[in-house]
């Protein structure tokens, strides 16, 4: 029925809503015109009365003082004859209640109750009223009148009938009016309901036809933009499906899906058939047990379970599958489960790698290993026999050599004291030169041998006060020379545990180093302390003497390396690649920082297990 | 045992439960005479009725009539119980129809001869010749205008043009722009006159005091009931509503001797003659 009147489609409800609205708001709108109309006709009457009371009081009280009957009856005879006021009838009682005159009605008609609410009698054709005859300040009587309401009921009636008649014609104008305005102001509708179900069809190629500005053509603007997205996102959808599908079909490794009802083979890619070695078809009719040991079967049915009650979300084991052809291989079992929004379970994801190579790998890798460790074994003692074969090469060559030197000095002494006179100025110079020549490999040759010993002697650490020894060895250099004042601070109460001979020989060496480099400026500083870097002691050395180029720190440590000329600087080389030796032996390190006249800091830690077994 | 008729309950239930004696009884018919017009006729007597209806402990209703004639009618029907009219009217129903003076009304001066404003007379004497204007000719007034007339000499019917008019105003509102007249009315009349009538007359002489009004009892009166009226009317002067009355109207109440109706004996002929058309 609706839909035969035209009235499912908006247009339709629009309009029929809006001619009930306006049926319902005239139909108020002329209720309230009627009571209006009867509370008008209502204070009319009583204006009437207002007026006609009191005439009437007038005629009929001196007339019946005087008890002139007669001529009250004539007087009435005229007020209703007249019509006056609408009079239809009148009866005049006197005191006692006897009808003293009366027109308009037949002799002893029994009247009608007057009425005590003239609005809610306006209906009737004649109002029967009932007023006291006061005259003069006195009640005469009272007075029994009708007042004929035809013309309040015709002017009432006229004036319902019109109301009534501009209602319809208005109601019937404005279904006309909505229905063009409708008709316009939806026509736009159509396109757009034609475009939303081009859209619904995945036609989005066909955008609604917008014409003008009006909220319809805006909403028909949005409307192709939101097919554009729509579209846009289809194909987003499509590439990122084909980029899944082929993550999936040319992955690397094996996937399946698993449902979660029945437990079998959704989907699988090309790899998990080429692993397990099964057809397609021949794999998704299968139980996806089958591809299971009994031994292990257990074990992922527990994982599974727990996945199912979401205690984990996912499981990954190493199991031994069986192939199409019944062999076994080794292969990684990743399985988790794929849950839709609301958490329902859709599918179980299996992703399988083949083991095998893997595992022949981890094998070979075992068998390496345990070689492995033999041969660094062997090498190891290999290294350290020809280290202590170097050293202790090292070691006899310093050793024999010392002898010869020795002789070449004292016999070179000798040459210089005993036969001084003989030989002219060229030959004592080159007597001399072979004499500093030969102390100087003798220092260099006891140089050696101390780093040699370094390396030979026994390691015995325990706790030292770091400070006094500081203390002791500044206070041996400062003897050993007595013509410079050094300002030498050394920090109180520094713990050590080391090998104190070796720290000795470190620290006469770093002492001495910075006694010699600071020998050219006018207030040489040295400074010995210790600080804390991330729970490790590190022990220094400062000066403020000669410094060195940063860029060639690197060889401060090595054997015979120099950063200043001899004729600067005496020294062999050997001192600071001593130093760097002894803590070593302490399992530590040194490095150092400086600039070209600015000073040296030499620092050093000790190993922290040394440190520990002192504690 | 005698059972009562049905008709008889409801009164006999009223009897029992003690209706005021008040709703039971006829009003006392207060008849007055048409001295003034209705509407200050009532007002008048207003005092009068709202106290005897108070002592009698009965509704007191006021009647009238368009004229004296018709308020004769009236009594002879027996329309009133008591009845307020001038002295020869009531003399003329005394000795007429048996109605009993009950008291009397004097006025101090009752009547006034009134002249124009600009009107060049200046006593009584001067209007010798003269038009007057007279109410009913059977009026108190124009009875007791003529015989204070004729105590300074002049006699109406001979020295003067009597002209009668149907009421006392009329006699007075026919003076109004003429000159070289006279009119008579009474005081009660021509203090109730409109300001701007009374602004264009002037008072050339009054009667002296005479009684105005008789107070008569219908004879169908029973003894008690009449008893009861003199008693109540010995009292109103004396009330509060019966002193503003009489101060303000500047008369009194007196008792009626039968002397004081005596003098209107010689009218009774005119009167029955005059009044014979109302005895029909």
């Amino acid at each position: 029925m609706m839909a035969r009147l035209g009235l499912r489609s908006l247009r339709g409800r629009l309009l029929l809503a809006s001619t009930v609205v306006e049926v319902v708001l005239l139909s108020l709108l002329l209720l309230n015109s009627v009571r209006l109309i009867n509370d008008a006709l209502r204070a009319s009457v009583e204006a009437a009365l207002l007026q006609t009371v009191p005439m009437l009081n007038a005629i009929i009280g001196p007339n019946l003082v005087q008890g002139d009957y007669a001529t009250l009856q004539d007087s009435l005879n005229e007020v209703v004859g007249s019509h006056t006021q609408g009079v239809v009838y009148v009866r005049v009682l006197d005191e006692q209640g006897r009808t003293a005159a009366q027109a308009g009605l037949p002799d002893h008609k029994q009247l009608p109750a007057p009425v005590t609410d003239i609005g809610a009698a306006l209906d009737q054709p004649v109002l029967h009223l009932q007023r006291p005859i006061s005259f003069a300040g006195q009640t005469l009587g009272s007075l029994r009148f009708g007042l004929s309401t035809e013309i309040i009921a015709s002017a009432r009636s006229s004036l319902l009938q019109q109301g009534i008649l501009i209602a319809m014609l208005e109601v019937v104008l404005t279904f006309a009016l909505l229905s063009v305005l409708g008709f316009w102001l939806t026509k736009n509708f159509s396109r757009l309901i034609a475009g939303s179900q081009a859209i619904a069809e995945g036609r989005y190629d066909q955008p609604v036809e917008v014409r003008g500005d009006d909220e319809i053509a805006q909403l028909g603007r949005n409307f192709n933009h939101m097919a554009e997205a729509v579209q846009q996102q289809m194909q987003a959808l499509r590439r990122n499906e084909m980029h899944y599908r082929a993550l999936f079909e040319q992955a690397a490794v094996g996937i399946g899906h698993i449902s979660v009802g029945e437990r079998r083979w959704i989907r699988v890619n090309h790899r998990l058939l080429e692993i397990l070695g099964y057809q397609e078809k021949q794999l998704l009719e299968a139980d996806y047990q089958a591809i299971f040991q009994n031994k292990d079967l257990a074990a992922v049915e527990r994982s599974r379970i727990k996945l199912d009650s979401g205690e984990r979300s996912m499981f990954e084991t190493d199991v031994q599958l069986s192939r199409a052809g019944g062999e076994l291989l080794w292969a990684r079992l990743t399985v988790s489960l794929l849950r839709d929004e609301l958490g329902h379970p859709q599918y179980y994801i299996v992703v399988v790698q083949d083991e095998s190579e893997r595992k022949r790998a981890e094998s070979e890798l075992d068998h390496y290993h345990v070689h492995l460790e033999d041969l660094v074994a062997q090498r190891t003692a290999a290294l350290a026999a020809a280290n202590r074969e170097l050293e202790a090469f090292s070691y006899s060559v310093s050793h024999d050599l010392k002898a010869p030197l020795r002789s070449i000095d004292g016999f070179s002494q000798i040459l210089a004291e005993d036969y001084q006179t003989v030989l002219d100025d060229t030959g004592r110079d080159y007597l001399a030169r072979i004499r500093r020549s030969v102390q100087h490999m003798g220092r260099l040759t006891d140089a050696l041998l101390s780093l040699a010993k370094v390396s030979r002697v026994g390691f015995n650490a325990e706790h030292i006060d770091f400070s006094e020894l500081v203390s002791n060895i500044a206070e041996e250099t400062q003897i050993a020379n007595p013509g410079r004042i050094v300002s030498i601070t050394i920090q109180p109460g520094m713990q050590m545990c080391a090998d104190p001979h070796l720290m000795r020989t470190a620290l006469q060496n770093l002492l001495g180093n910075a006694w010699k480099y600071s020998g050219k400026v006018q207030q040489p500083r040295i400074e010995v302390g210790c600080y804390q870097v991330e729970g490790n002691q590190v022990y220094f050395v400062r000066d403020n003497g000669a410094g060195f180029d940063s860029a060639h720190a690197g060889k401060l440590f090595g054997v015979f390396q120099r950063l200043h000329r001899a004729e600067e600087f005496e020294g062999t080389g050997i001192g600071l690649a001593t130093v760097q030796r002894i803590v070593q032996r302490h399992g530590g390190r040194i490095w150092a920082e400086g600039e070209p006249d600015q000073g040296a800091t030499f620092y050093f830690t000790t190993q922290p297990e040394i440190r520990a077994v002192a504690a | 045992m005698v059972l009562l008729p049905y008709r008889f309950i409801p009164l006999l239930l009223c009897v029992l439960l003690g209706w005021p004696a008040a709703l039971l009884a006829q009003p006392l018919r207060l008849g007055v005479a048409p001295y003034l017009s209705t509407r200050s006729l009532l007002v008048e007597s207003a005092p009068l009725k709202d106290f005897l209806a108070d002592r009698l402990r009965q509704p007191v209703s006021i009647g009238t009539a368009a004229n004296p004639g018709k308020f004769v009618q009236r009594m002879i029907r027996g329309d009133f119980d008591v009845a307020l009219l001038p002295p020869h009217f009531a003399r003329y129903m005394q000795q007429t129809y048996q109605y009993q003076p009950v008291a009397g009304v004097r006025s101090d001066f009752y009547a006034l001869l009134l002249v124009p404003k600009d009107d060049p007379a200046r006593n009584v004497a001067d209007i010798k010749g003269q038009v007057l204007n007279l109410p009913h000719h059977l009026s108190l007034v124009a009875l007791e205008t003529g015989r204070w007339l004729r105590t300074l000499g002049l006699d109406p019917g001979r020295d003067l043009q009597q002209h009668f008019h149907s009421t006392d105003n009329n006699a007075v509102l026919a003076l109004i722009g003429q000159r070289k007249a006279a009119s008579a009315t009474s005081r009660a009349v021509f203090e109730r006159m409109p300001a701007e009538i009374r602004a264009q007359l002037r008072i050339l002489g009054s009667t002296s005091s005479a009684l105005s009004l008789v107070l008569l009892a219908s004879p169908r009166l029973a003894p008690q009931k009449l008893a009861a009226i003199r008693q109540a009317i010995s009292e109103f002067p004396f009330s509060e509503a019966g002193l503003e009355y009489f101060q303000t109207r500047g008369v009194n109440l007196v008792p009626v001797a039968e002397q004081d109706l005596q003098i209107y004996d010689e009218l009774l002929p005119l009167m029955r003659k005059d009044l014979r058309e109302f005895l029909s």
